[in-house]
């Protein structure tokens, strides 16, 4: 009977255990191949379907090329596949030259006859814009540059020589050169996409089973899990060493650490704020790789309520909370404020809202100085203004408190904002405390948005210390946006993965989007711009802005009014950017971070044994 | 018996037409359709469902069909395995409990039931990581075979597919990613079957046929197998369709947490993405494969136990 009873447990124990011993051996180092895990979804293989984010730039890195692309050190632009040959037609048709000699990948489906010229470059480009593309899609479909104005000012893109592609443009801008630049702008194969429609593909194929000239090609690829790519043999630059690179997602935070302990994974972005303060305290088992890449948090304030309507009552409320504490308890002291981004010193924007959260004491003696500069101001402002440079006429319009107390701002100099008086504030609370206040926030897996229910308790807590009332309000991704599209909140929670240039400018835009599905409800007003404050000043300026480059004084300043001009109105406070992140096994080198926060795995190496030693 | 047939598949399509019913408001929440042509929608939609034409991803576009060929095998391989395990571990354990009543092993069986049964699956499941995968490192976290491995698609079931590759490192990474999927999802069934099956078994020692086969000098295993195993079998039939619903259930938990990639991983997924018309297809072929399950188990247990009826009649 005993031997009844324990047969199957020896059995069981000589199946199970030993094939664990044995496997976690050959589990060891493998030196062809890399498991790169993100916390994004691999939705589809082709970037241009992508937010900005780093799975979108790493799968662009590895399968894709560029036109152009930016210099990680000066961050300006540089050429890639393609290179700026002239821009004429006052400043309306850029024209690029195509590297020659660039092959294309193959797949099941096809096989490329022809080397990468221009008219795939147009392809790529115009199936974003043109409609009568059979490729082109939505302009929702395409979520990296549904924030950008370009798209609504190219008119076309084609091919004026087998190696040279022009761009046109119904107004000049600065803004083509960092969009072909940005990782997702990547070059499509159009004999591919000519044999999709012979072979009457799907067309979403082009999206699924990647034809690239990068480094890596795809061979294997399951929506939503992984993508294993294999080393390219006809790839035109440096050959990768990694000879197997497989990218996968995970969409727990946790889950990620737990594969990097059991060497499931090589590489892993953006661990959370709580298990940077574990790795850190093992520093020798991995690389801490960071990067200074954008993925700000902000609370986007919904003006068109009543008690939100103004902005002493947004600034009131803002002053409820201290940004430096949320840093502290939120983001155990590793986030970095928004403001730092635009050379404004986070003090300085730091003390207007301690100012404001104090406007209820008496101050006026204090801020009776400031009240003489802003006069000083007012009677200066109009000479700053009247450069030629400047399309827009926007300089009777600039309300006071846009000023800057300097003649010439620089970096770095306060920012500037009118004192909320006594009366201004009671009235605003008084207002604010009628309400129950609703934070809405994401529930993702993403790790990025973990933070953002945190973020809303700590300032639902004190909202209730200052006796307001609040609740937050939990929404899936998808249903959160369409509530937030609609209006149907009061402030919210969200995170924006961009440049500088549009990070603030795509949620007050006042332009309009005509490209959106019919789908989505009429009232949808603008771009990203969920907040229903639009200043025309403020367009003008940014109008204004994206002809000038980024150093010229008078850029400086515009961008300095708009900083005054958001401080005092405050349609969206700027919390916390994220540097991106990424933890690599200790034996895992050469692997670079790409400007728009994926990973480049071409220097990618593994160390041998005896290198170690 | 053919009316008690008749009433089941009656049972059958009108179960069917509720849940299109259901997934169709679903769907008109979701999309637009135009309140005067609701009828021929829903036909068309209800057509489309039960003909297999489940058509698009919202989110990526391709066949839905394409990607449920990947998702449902290892579902159901999984699925299957348990039970097997489950259904042997726990009758196995059930029949040396019920014949060794109030020794230490029949206390130890108990224990067993009631820890198994009480422990739910997410939270065993992620004590058996930290344990087995964090601490001790011998066996992984996710999926169903490390993705250093590139297994040909015979079958879509892995199990089958790694031993026709025959590749003995692949095999054994195989079982290595399968373990703990299998033991934290047959825990509960198998605490459930055991209970059943060791109750089964008390009652039935008290009959004078296995008092006679003791008698005879019969061992206990052949008593086991040759007398309770028998008997006990129309008890367990009738509970099956219960065990097996709950274990389905247990099943997506199980594939969220190991990343199994089965339908809960997918399913996870779209709700995520909030990709509609997979969680309609989904919840539509789940719900009619529960139903064809408990229809197929409530003959099989009324044709078992009227067999029963007939022989001791």
């Amino acid at each position: 009977m005993k031997i009844f009873v324990f047969l199957p447990l020896l059995v069981l124990l000589g199946m199970f255990l030993p094939a664990g011993a044995l496997a976690s051996v050959s589990e060891g180092i493998n030196r062809d191949s890399l498991i790169y895990c993100s916390e994004r979804n691999i939705s589809h293989m082709n970037p241009q379907r992508h937010p900005i984010s780093s799975m979108a730039s790493s799968i662009s890195f590895a399968v894709y090329d560029r036109l152009l692309s930016i210099d990680p050190q000066t961050k300006a632009t540089r050429s890639a596949v393609g290179t700026l040959e002239r821009i004429y037609h006052n400043d309306t048709i850029y024209v690029f030259d195509i590297a020659k000699n660039i092959s294309f990948h193959s797949n099941e489906f096809f096989t490329p006859s022809r080397k990468l010229n221009a008219e795939d470059v147009a392809f790529s480009f115009d199936r974003i814009i043109n409609k009568d593309n059979p490729f082109y899609r939505p302009l929702e479909d395409f979520p990296y540059i549904s924030h950008m104005d370009i798209v609504n000012n190219l008119i076309s893109v084609k091919a004026v020589g087998p190696y040279k592609v022009e761009f046109k443009l119904k107004q000049p801008t600065n803004l083509l050169q960092s969009f072909l630049a940005t990782d997702n702008s990547v070059i499509l194969s159009k004999e591919y996409a000519d044999t999709i429609i012979q072979k009457n593909l799907p067309k979403e194929t082009i999206d699924h089973y990647a034809i690239g000239s990068g480094p890596y090609t795809q061979y294997n690829f399951l929506r939503g899990r992984y993508v294993k790519l294999k080393r390219f043999s006809d790839y035109h630059g440096h050959r990768p060493e990694i000879k197997n690179l497989i990218l996968t997602n995970s969409y727990r935070a946790n889950k990620l650490l737990y594969k990097m302990f059991t060497g499931e994974c090589h590489i892993i972005s953006n661990p959370t704020a709580s298990q940077m303060s574990f790795l850190q305290k093992v520093p020798k088992d991995f690389n801490l790789i960071r990067k200074n890449t954008l993925n700000g948090t902000f609370i986007i304030y919904n003006t068109k309520k009543p008690y939100l309507s103004t902005g002493a009552l947004r600034r009131t409320l803002s002053s409820m909370f201290s940004l430096e504490e949320l840093n502290r308890s939120v983001f155990f002291d590793q986030g970095h404020y928004i403001v730092e981004l635009f050379d404004e010193d986070p003090s300085s924007f730091l003390k207007i809202q301690n100012d404001s959260a104090s406007a209820s004491s008496d101050l006026a003696l204090e801020k009776d100085v400031e009240r003489e500069l802003l006069k000083d101001a007012d009677s200066r402002r109009l000479t700053y203004e009247k450069s030629d440079k400047f399309v827009n006429m926007f300089n009777e319009d600039i309300p006071d408190y846009a000023i800057p107390k300097k003649d010439l701002p620089e970096p770095g100099h306060d920012l500037f904002a009118h004192e909320l008086s006594r009366q201004e504030y009671l009235e605003a609370y008084e207002k604010l405390k009628q309400q129950e206040l609703e934070i809405t926030i994401f529930q993702s897996n993403v790790i990025s948005n973990t933070a953002h229910s945190k973020i809303a308790q700590f300032l639902k807590s004190n909202f209730e210390k200052k006796g307001l009332r609040a609740r937050i309000k939990t929404y899936r991704t998808n249903q959160g946006q369409n509530r937030i599209k609609k209006g149907l909140f009061d402030l919210a929670i969200v995170n924006v993965y961009s440049d500088t240039e549009s990070l603030i400018y795509q949620m007050i835009s006042c332009k309009q989007n005509n490209r959106r599905r019919s789908s989505l409800s009429p009232n949808i007003s603008y771009t990203g711009n969920y907040t229903g404050w639009c200043n025309d000043t403020v367009e003008n300026m940014y109008e204004d802005l994206s002809y000038l480059d980024k150093n010229d004084p008078d850029a400086i300043r515009l961008q300095k009014y708009i900083m005054n001009i958001l401080v005092n109105e405050m349609p969206v406070y700027p919390l916390i950017y994220n540097l991106n992140l990424f933890v690599a096994m200790e034996y895992v080198e050469g692997v670079e971070p790409t400007p728009y926060g994926g990973v480049s795995f071409i220097n990618a190496r593994i160390k041998h044994e005896g290198d170690k030693k | 018996m053919i009316e008690f047939l008749v009433k089941k598949l009656e049972l059958f399509f009108i179960t069917l037409f509720i849940l299109t019913l259901i997934l169709f408001w679903a769907h008109i929440r979701l999309g637009d359709v135009e309140i005067n042509k609701i009828i021929p929608e829903y036909i068309h939609y209800a057509g489309n469902l039960v003909t297999f034409n489940f058509g698009n991803s919202t989110e990526s576009g391709m066949p839905i069909i394409e990607e449920m060929k990947l998702f449902f095998p290892p579902t159901i391989e999984l699925l299957l395995l348990s039970l097997a395990v489950s259904f042997c571990f726990g009758i196995f354990l059930g029949i040396v409990g019920g014949l060794n009543h109030h020794s230490v092993l029949d206390k130890c069986v108990y224990g067993f039931c009631l820890l198994g049964s009480s422990v739910p699956v997410y939270w065993s499941a992620q004590i058996f990581i930290l344990l087995f995968c964090i601490y001790i490192k011998i066996f992984p976290t996710t999926g169903n075979i490390s993705m250093l491995y590139d297994v040909p698609r015979y079958s879509g079931f892995m199990v089958i597919d790694v031993f026709i590759q025959g590749n003995n490192e692949i095999i054994i990474d195989m079982l290595k990613h399968l373990t703990l999927p299998l033991i934290s999802l047959s825990l509960v069934p198998c605490a459930t079957f055991a209970r059943i099956t060791r109750r089964a078994t008390i009652n039935l020692t008290q009959n004078y046929f296995i008092k006679a086969a003791y008698c005879r000098g019969e061992s206990r295993f052949d008593i086991g197998i040759h007398h309770v195993l028998r008997n006990i079998l129309p008890d367990i039939v009738q509970k099956l369709n219960i065990i097996i619903c709950n274990l389905y259930s247990s099943c997506i938990l199980v594939e969220v947490i190991f990343d199994w990639p089965g339908t809960g991983l997918w399913i996870t997924q779209s709700i995520n993405n909030s990709d509609g018309r997979i969680i309609e297809t989904t919840t539509f072929v789940l719900g009619t494969s529960f139903l064809l399950l408990n229809i197929t188990l409530d003959i099989l247990s009324t044709l078992v136990i009227n067999r029963t009826r007939l022989t001791h009649g």
